[in-house]
C-alpha cells in the first residue's frame, strides 16, 4: 500500500477529526516494521468504516466520532502491539536499549506485568552497578570496594565516615569478579526474558 | 431506589472476569467461522455484554496469531478497503479443547462449592 488512504468522510470536520486520529496512531505506531504498520492502518481503516456504516445518526462528524469512541484511543491498542514487538525483539537480543524500552512499555500493562517488569528492572541495575564498580575501582582504589564496617557489608562506594573503621576484602580482584558477576547476570536475565516471552500466552 | 451495595466492585470484578476469558471468547467465535476483526469484536461484545474498547481485540489476535492458534488472511472487497479475516488453526482448536476443560473443571469446582456452602 503506496499511497496514504483518503478518509472515507466528505465533511470537512470530519476528515480533520480522522485525520487527527489515523496521525495520532501512525505516530504510536512508528516502532513496528513498516510492513505492521501499513497493515495496522488498513485494518483500523475498514474497521471504522464497517462501524461508521452500522451508525443512525446522520451528521459525518458524529459518525466518526461515535466510531473512534467505540475503537478507543491509540494508545490502548497500539502500545500493547508496541511492547509485544519490542520484547520480542529484546527476547532475541542483548541490546540493552531494546531491553529497556519493552521492559518500559510493558509497566502499562497491569500489575503483573507491571512486578515482573519491575523485577527485571531491578535485576539489570544490579547487573550494571557491578560492571560500574568494576570499571571504578582502577581510578578509586581507596574509595570503591567489597567492605565490612561496624554498620554492615558495602559494596561499591564507601563513605568518608566510614573509612577508618571498614575492612576490605577483595581488592583489586573485585574487578573480575565485578565483571564476571554482573556480566553473568545481565546474560542471565536476557535469557530468562526469552524463556518467558517463548512459554507464555498472551492473554 | 437504593442502589444494591458493592455496586462498583461488582462491576469491577465482572470487567476483570470477562476480561480474563477474552481470549477464550475470541477462540469459541473463531472456531466455526472466520470474522474480520470489526465482526469479531462485534460478535464478542453482543454475546459477553464486555465493555472494551474495539481496539484491544487488535493486539490480543496479533498475539493469538504469533502464537499459531489463528490465521489471518487479506480478502479483495468489491467495495471498499481490503479486509483481514481471521480463523482458528489446528493448534488453536487444541487449545480450545484444553481451555474448554479448564473452564469446566473451574465450573464444576464453583458450583460443587455453592452447593457445600448451601447443605
Amino acid at each position: 500500500m503506496a499511497a496514504r488512504l483518503e478518509p472515507p468522510v466528505q465533511d470537512a470536520v470530519a476528515r480533520r477529526i480522522w485525520e487527527n486520529y489515523f496521525h495520532e496512531v501512525r505516530r504510536q505506531a512508528r516502532p513496528l516494521p513498516k510492513a505492521q504498520q501499513r497493515e495496522l492502518i488498513l485494518e483500523l481503516y475498514g474497521h471504522l468504516q464497517a462501524s461508521m456504516a452500522s451508525a443512525t445518526v446522520e451528521r459525518e462528524a458524529e459518525r466518526v466520532l461515535d466510531a473512534l469512541d467505540k475503537l478507543g484511543s491509540p494508545s490502548e491498542y497500539v502500545k500493547p502491539l508496541v511492547a509485544d514487538r519490542m520484547l520480542e525483539q529484546a527476547a532475541h537480543s542483548f541490546n540493552p536499549v531494546t531491553i529497556a524500552k519493552g521492559l518500559g512499555l510493558s509497566l502499562f500493562r497491569g500489575v503483573a506485568y507491571t512486578f515482573s517488569a519491575l523485577g527485571f528492572f531491578v535485576g539489570y541495575l544490579v547487573s550494571f552497578t557491578l560492571i560500574a564498580i568494576a570499571l571504578a575501582k582502577p581510578f578509586f582504589p581507596d574509595a570503591i570496594g567489597a567492605y565490612t564496617h561496624p554498620g554492615g557489608l558495602s559494596i561499591g562506594f564507601l563513605s568518608d565516615s566510614l573509612k577508618g573503621q571498614a575492612v576490605e576484602h577483595l581488592g583489586y580482584a573485585i574487578i573480575p569478579i565485578g565483571l564476571l558477576l554482573g556480566s553473568v547476570l545481565y546474560v542471565g536475565l536476557t535469557k530468562l526474558l526469552r524463556l518467558l516471552k517463548s512459554r507464555r500466552v498472551e492473554i | 431506589m437504593s442502589r444494591p451495595k458493592h455496586t462498583t466492585f461488582i462491576d469491577n470484578w465482572e470487567s476483570q472476569v470477562r476480561k480474563g476469558v477474552l481470549a477464550y471468547v475470541v477462540l469459541l467465535c473463531l472456531q466455526e467461522h472466520e470474522y474480520y476483526g470489526y465482526e469479531l469484536i462485534s460478535q464478542v461484545k453482543t454475546q459477553t455484554a464486555l465493555d472494551i474498547a474495539e481496539g484491544t481485540i487488535y493486539p490480543l489476535l496479533n498475539r493469538l496469531k504469533k502464537e499459531g492458534l489463528v490465521s489471518a488472511r487479506w480478502v479483495t472487497m468489491e467495495v471498499g478497503v481490503p479486509r483481514k479475516y481471521y480463523r482458528i488453526t489446528e493448534d488453536g482448536k487444541a487449545l480450545l479443547e484444553q481451555m474448554t476443560a479448564s473452564w469446566t473443571t473451574l465450573n464444576d469446582a464453583i458450583q460443587g462449592l455453592r452447593t457445600w456452602q448451601r447443605a
